[in-house]
């Protein structure tokens, strides 16, 4: 695959506008974040939209490629949306089984069960503001300073 | 040769009426039900086929309880079925409950749960209200929760309320072989009900049983007639039938007769034959058991 | 049959061999030496016994053990989720598979008798094979949501999945779910986990006697629950939480609060009663997270109460924390000195018995024999505990007249017992259930006084003395009853002890008890029951009127130690009134100085049980705020008043207790009390109990906000 080839795919498969759209997008805080962090940089710079074929696209708007022909176990990737911040829990469960190798079934081969009471996945709150913080938490002001008991109020005469 | 061969199509039909039955018996249970049916029950969402190849069934479309009638194992409280309904024993019948329990040593008075059960269900209209079952265990001095425990485990009482006929079609092995499938379908078709339901006039409630015992006359179903209560309570069999003998007798149920119970074409064992492609077909000779025994299976050479 | 099987299983306690020999033992055999503490009569006959090999090594049972006693009184651990050595044995859990010597299939220990010579192997690849393939079932329809389960890190089901089962399943296919249960306010359910142990259901029937839960449904749609929708009626319906070995039934208060190797915990004692549950309180930092029972076989087995195990919410709520001082605006906060010298500016206008003391139902025994000393002390005599209502306080000269000399324990042993205006499910529904398993034995019983549920049947005599009398005057076949019974016992309740002719109606119990031959050597089965876990200790210490405060004038200071519901009498309307107590309730209310002190779980305290057994608590948890031990309140006031108690450690005061009292230095002890034998019978007055209401008895269950649900619940159940 010449650079060329493989400059296309990469604007392509991180859809940017073209080379120019390339450059200013490397050279933004996203650029210096993809070349200081390897990880997040070989997936969307190298491997992840060129080593193999685009199978689809969850609703974080992560893309899943595969390629049966490499080794067991990197058969099967994702290219995250997030530089920043990318995390595999934001990985939707149904997408969840295919990038592990526990089946072959995505969105697009498969209709899943959906119940009434299933809740759109969420990233984890880890790490965030969100995140569950047990009483007394030192951290979150509300949970640090809780009630341990209360106490009698008398009358007031 | 010709009878192989005939055996052989029927043993494949069976197969496939086996399986259309297991996705069709789910449907009503899918939560787009009539779609899935439309669409042929392979189509339901709820009904995939795993990696394996098996069928897998969500646990959310486990429709039944003990029988194919009662969703739950739990009360739920509905119009005809809650704890304000009454229940009054009358006069006859509570001479026969009394009559039951006469049966029992005075000290296990419990022992007489089931037939009491039976004969509130008779006098119940088919099925145990709440009531019902409670003034049973006042009877017999139980606690209620004993009876109820018992009325869960049975498949023959019914928890929650049938129509006047309550036709049970055996679906088990050896009517399968022989087309029960196809009386469901008839069944269904004429009715315009799946297992599980009544008709909307209240006449019929239609449920999936396990085997009777009358698997030499399969396929077979029974009907409970609660329309006259405990003195006209009748609990027929109707064995060796055709899809149209299906339909005879659910007309003939509808008009008020009494179609001919047990065997359609038979007195006892005679003539012999055998319902075959939907249509009886009386057989000379033997059908079965027809080679000479084999030898005992030994597995281990060295015995 | 689960009734055969309960007795059975009953008679086989999974115990060490020694103190199942006691069990076993029929009530002949200890009547002849003494009834309490129960002797360890003399080991069975040799024909009695079975000597059975596990694993190889000899070891020699009764006959009537069971494959899995015999093995777990060889010290060999067998698994198991159904059985329960105080359960009737049901065998469904099949956990407990052993490989028996000449037998062709695995068995079942819970459910196989012994064998003299069996060969009983718990170690062998077909044992490993056969519990890891009943694991493997169990675990089918068992949900992998052990991380957020309540029952995680304390479940059998975690525990035995990690000894003996296999790594993995070979189930495909698709859980079970199993609608949750609502079952009141107490017991969450999530019963997806139920393995159908159905301990929980046996349980209901056999213990607590209040047949609520079932199996409906069969094989695998089988569900436990009471089918139609219910509260559990029992007051000791908390204790399934304990018995179920996986996460189905957990405690609702609880729920996602705690987990169990975060706490820290103290071996206590239940003061939300008279029986002095043991318990533990589990801890963490300084909240009071959760209390269980503790074993012990002489007081509650294994049981727990629903209000002992669930108030503990109540020790967070309404708290006294500050000492407080009544200005012109009503009670203020104020340092302790302040407090000290109001009380002393209050008490110098008093004078001998014009101070008084009421003791409150918590109060341990250093706090009352401390403000004993201090009274004496300022000269004063004029105190008693407030549950001494009646015009004449109840007499403490005699132990035995207001102990249960028949103890706890030895109520197994009767066989004929009459209730005199009690309702022991009410006032200490665990001692009621040892009631119960007396009546399972085959006791027979008759009560005089309120006509309810007691969870056993029972005789109702009438619920005015008038019964009594017609006892006594052998109007009534019951009296032949006892006198032919060989262990009778009589308990007479707290109710009886407020009523104004009390002394009347103990006269006609003592003159039965006489009749009726209830006092015989070896066998004393009078009984009186209390209420309040500070009453026996108070009538041991001699906290009671002295003969002048009989007579005093109305008193003109008042000093209540956590008493919350005296008599409007007793505090005149002018009185200055010192509030000593932990939590805010009609004392705080009329008191013009608050001392805040502890509660039981903050404090190491003795209380005495109504059988007479001195237990103590522990702290658990530390004081709240500004408040103190009790008897370092009273230590102290007695400094600022000029009448200094001479004790300043807490082992000082434990001495003087002994001093006052012999039995306080014997701990978890009993001391049998002597026996002694001891105007007008209000014949129409029926006989009450006086805990109305079970979930609210004392400022803690008072200031409980899963008492107030219970006792919702309750009433949304009546209607």
């Amino acid at each position: 695959m010449s650079l060329r080839q493989h400059l296309a795919k990469v604007i392509e498969g991180n859809e940017v506008k073209d080379l120019k759209g390339f450059a200013k997008w490397m050279l933004s805080w996203e650029g210096v974040k993809m070349l200081g962090d390897g990880n997040i940089g070989f997936i969307k710079l190298i491997k992840g939209p060129t080593a193999g074929t685009y199978v689809g696209q969850d609703h974080y708007g992560n893309k899943y490629y595969e390629n049966n022909n490499l080794q067991y176990d990197r058969k099967r990737w994702v290219m995250y949306k997030d530089t920043f911040d990318y995390s595999s829990s934001t990985i939707p469960p149904e997408w969840h089984g295919w990038i592990n190798y526990i089946n072959d079934y995505t969105p697009h081969n498969h209709n899943f069960y959906k119940p009434h009471y299933m809740l759109p996945t969420e990233k984890t709150k880890t790490g965030t503001d969100g995140a569950y913080q047990p009483k007394g938490t030192w951290t979150t002001p509300k949970k640090r300073n809780w009630v341990k008991y209360s106490a009698w109020q008398p009358p007031q005469a | 040769m010709r009878r192989a061969v005939q055996k052989l199509a029927l043993v494949a039909e069976s197969a496939t009426a086996c399986s259309s039955l297991h996705q069709q018996a789910l449907a009503p249970l899918c939560t787009s039900a009539t779609s899935a049916l439309a669409q042929g029950a392979s189509q339901s969402p709820l009904c995939q086929s795993n990696y394996r190849g098996r069928v897998f069934v969500p646990a959310s479309t486990r429709g039944f309880a003990a029988n194919s009638h009662d969703l739950f194992n739990q009360h739920k409280d509905t119009p005809d079925n809650n704890a304000d309904n009454v229940f009054e024993w009358t006069e006859a019948n509570l001479k026969r409950a009394q009559d039951i329990i006469d049966r029992y040593p005075p000290n296990y008075k419990a022992s007489a749960v089931i037939p009491l059960l039976d004969l509130a269900q008779q006098q119940n209209y088919g099925f145990l209200s709440l009531p019902a079952m409670n003034s049973v265990a006042k009877m017999l001095e139980m606690t209620p929760i004993r009876v109820y425990e018992v009325a869960t485990f049975y498949s023959m009482f019914n928890r929650s309320k049938v129509g006047k006929y309550h036709i049970q079609l055996c679906g088990t092995t050896p009517c399968r072989l022989q087309g029960a499938q196809h009386l469901q379908d008839t069944l269904e078709k004429t009715l315009g009900i799946h297992i599980g339901e009544t008709t909307k006039d209240g006449m019929f409630t239609l449920s999936e049983m396990e085997c009777m015992g009358a698997c030499v006359n399969a396929p077979m179903l029974a009907v409970a007639d609660y329309s006259g209560g405990v003195e006209g309570y009748s609990y027929n069999y109707y064995e060796d039938l055709t899809p149209a003998d299906t339909v005879k007798i659910i007309e003939a149920l509808r008009k008020g007769e009494k179609p001919k119970i047990n065997s359609q074409y038979r007195n006892k064992a005679e003539p012999r034959g055998v319902i075959q492609d939907g249509k009886w077909t009386p057989s000379e000779g033997t059908l079965t058991l027809t080679t000479p025994p084999r030898g005992p299976i030994v597995t281990n050479p060295d015995l | 049959m689960a009734l055969n099987m309960q007795r059975l299983g009953r008679m086989l306690p999974s115990l060490p061999v020694s103190r199942a020999f006691s069990t076993a033992a029929g009530p002949a055999a200890t009547q002849a030496t003494s009834p309490t503490p129960p002797s360890p009569p003399p080991p069975p006959p040799p024909s009695d016994t079975a000597e059975v090999f596990v694993d190889g090594q000899p070891i020699t049972v009764p006959k009537s053990f069971t494959v899995i006693q015999a093995c777990d009184a060889a010290g060999v651990d067998i698994p198991r989720f159904c059985y329960h050595q105080r359960l009737s044995i049901a065998g469904n859990c099949r956990m407990c598979l052993v490989e028996v010597e000449k037998s062709p299939k695995p068995v079942a220990s819970c459910a196989m008798p012994v064998m003299p010579g069996q060969k009983i192997k718990t170690d062998t690849p077909l044992v490993k094979k056969a519990r890891e393939g009943v694991m493997e079932f169990l675990l089918i329809n068992h949900p992998l949501d052990c991380p957020i389960c309540d029952q995680g890190g304390e479940c059998d089901l975690q525990d035995q999945a990690m000894i003996f089962g296999s790594d993995k399943s070979r189930f495909v296919e698709t859980k079970r779910a199993v609608d949750d249960k609502n079952l009141g306010p107490l017991v969450k359910t999530v019963m997806n986990r139920c393995i159908h142990c159905t301990r929980c259901v046996r349980f209901s029937s056999e213990v607590a006697g209040t047949e609520d839960l079932g199996v409906t449904g069969r094989g695998r749609d089988s569900e436990i629950g009471t089918y139609v929708e219910k509260l559990m009626q029992s007051e000791l319906s908390g204790n399934v939480i304990d018995l179920c070995p996986v996460g189905a039934l957990t405690s609702k208060p609880y729920a996602f609060t705690a987990r169990s190797w975060e706490l820290k915990s103290t071996e206590s004692v239940d003061v939300s009663d008279a029986l002095g549950s043991n318990i533990k309180v589990d801890a963490r930092g300084s909240e009071v997270m959760r209390i269980t029972p503790r074993l012990n076989e002489e007081v509650n087995e294994e049981w727990l109460s629903d209000k002992a195990r669930f108030q503990y919410d109540g020790l967070k709520r309404q708290r006294l924390n500050t000492p407080m001082v009544k200005g012109p605006n009503g009670l203020q906060p104020a340092t302790w000195g302040a407090a000290f010298e109001a009380i002393r500016g209050a008490m110098a206008g008093a004078k001998g018995d014009e101070i008084k003391a009421i003791a409150g139902k918590l109060t341990d025994a250093e706090t009352l024999v401390a403000t004993k000393d201090l009274l004496n002390r300022l000269g004063s005599g004029n105190m008693k505990h407030e549950d001494d209502v009646a015009a004449e306080p109840v007499c403490a000269d005699v132990r035995s007249t207001y102990l249960a000399n028949t103890t706890v324990m030895g109520f197994e042993q009767a066989d004929a017992i009459l209730l005199v205006g009690t309702n022991p499910r009410h006032e200490s529904p665990v001692f009621n259930s040892r009631l119960r398993k007396a009546f399972l034995d085959g006791a027979e019983i008759a009560s005089i006084g309120p006509n309810i549920d007691l969870t056993y049947k029972y005789q109702h005599l009438g619920s005015e003395p008038a019964a009594l009398s017609q006892l006594l005057a052998s109007e009534h076949p019951f009296l032949e009853k006892l006198k032919s019974a060989s262990a009778p016992a009589i308990v007479i309740g707290p109710g009886v002890l407020r009523r104004e002719d009390r002394d009347a109606v103990m006269r006609a119990v003592h003159e039965l008890v006489d009749k009726a031959g209830v006092v015989r050597p070896g066998w004393n089965g009078f009984n009186v029951i209390h209420d309040s876990a500070s009453r026996v200790a108070a009538l041991d210490l001699g906290f009671v009127p002295s003969a002048s405060a009989r007579s005093a004038p109305p008193p003109k200071v008042v000093y209540l130690l956590g008493a919350d519901d005296w008599m409007d009498r007793e505090v005149p309307e002018d009185a200055f009134v010192i509030y000593q107590g932990h939590h805010g309730d009609k004392g705080a209310t009329r008191a013009n100085v608050v001392l805040p002190g502890a509660a039981y779980t903050e404090k190491s305290g003795l209380y005495v049980n109504f059988e007479g057994r001195v237990q103590q608590t522990r702290a658990a948890v530390p004081v709240l705020g500004d408040a103190r031990e009790d008897w370092k309140i009273v230590r102290a006031l007695s400094e600022v008043l000029g009448a200094r108690l001479p004790y300043d450690t807490h082992s000082a005061v434990r001495a003087r207790l002994a001093e006052v009292a012999p039995h306080f230095a014997l701990i978890n002890n009993l001391q049998q009390p002597v026996w002694l034998n001891g105007e007008v019978l209000q014949k129409d007055v029926p006989f009450q109990s006086p805990v109305n209401n079970f979930y609210m008895t004392d400022s803690v269950s008072r200031a409980s906000a899963v008492m107030a649900k219970c006792i919702l619940a309750k009433q949304e159940a009546k209607n």
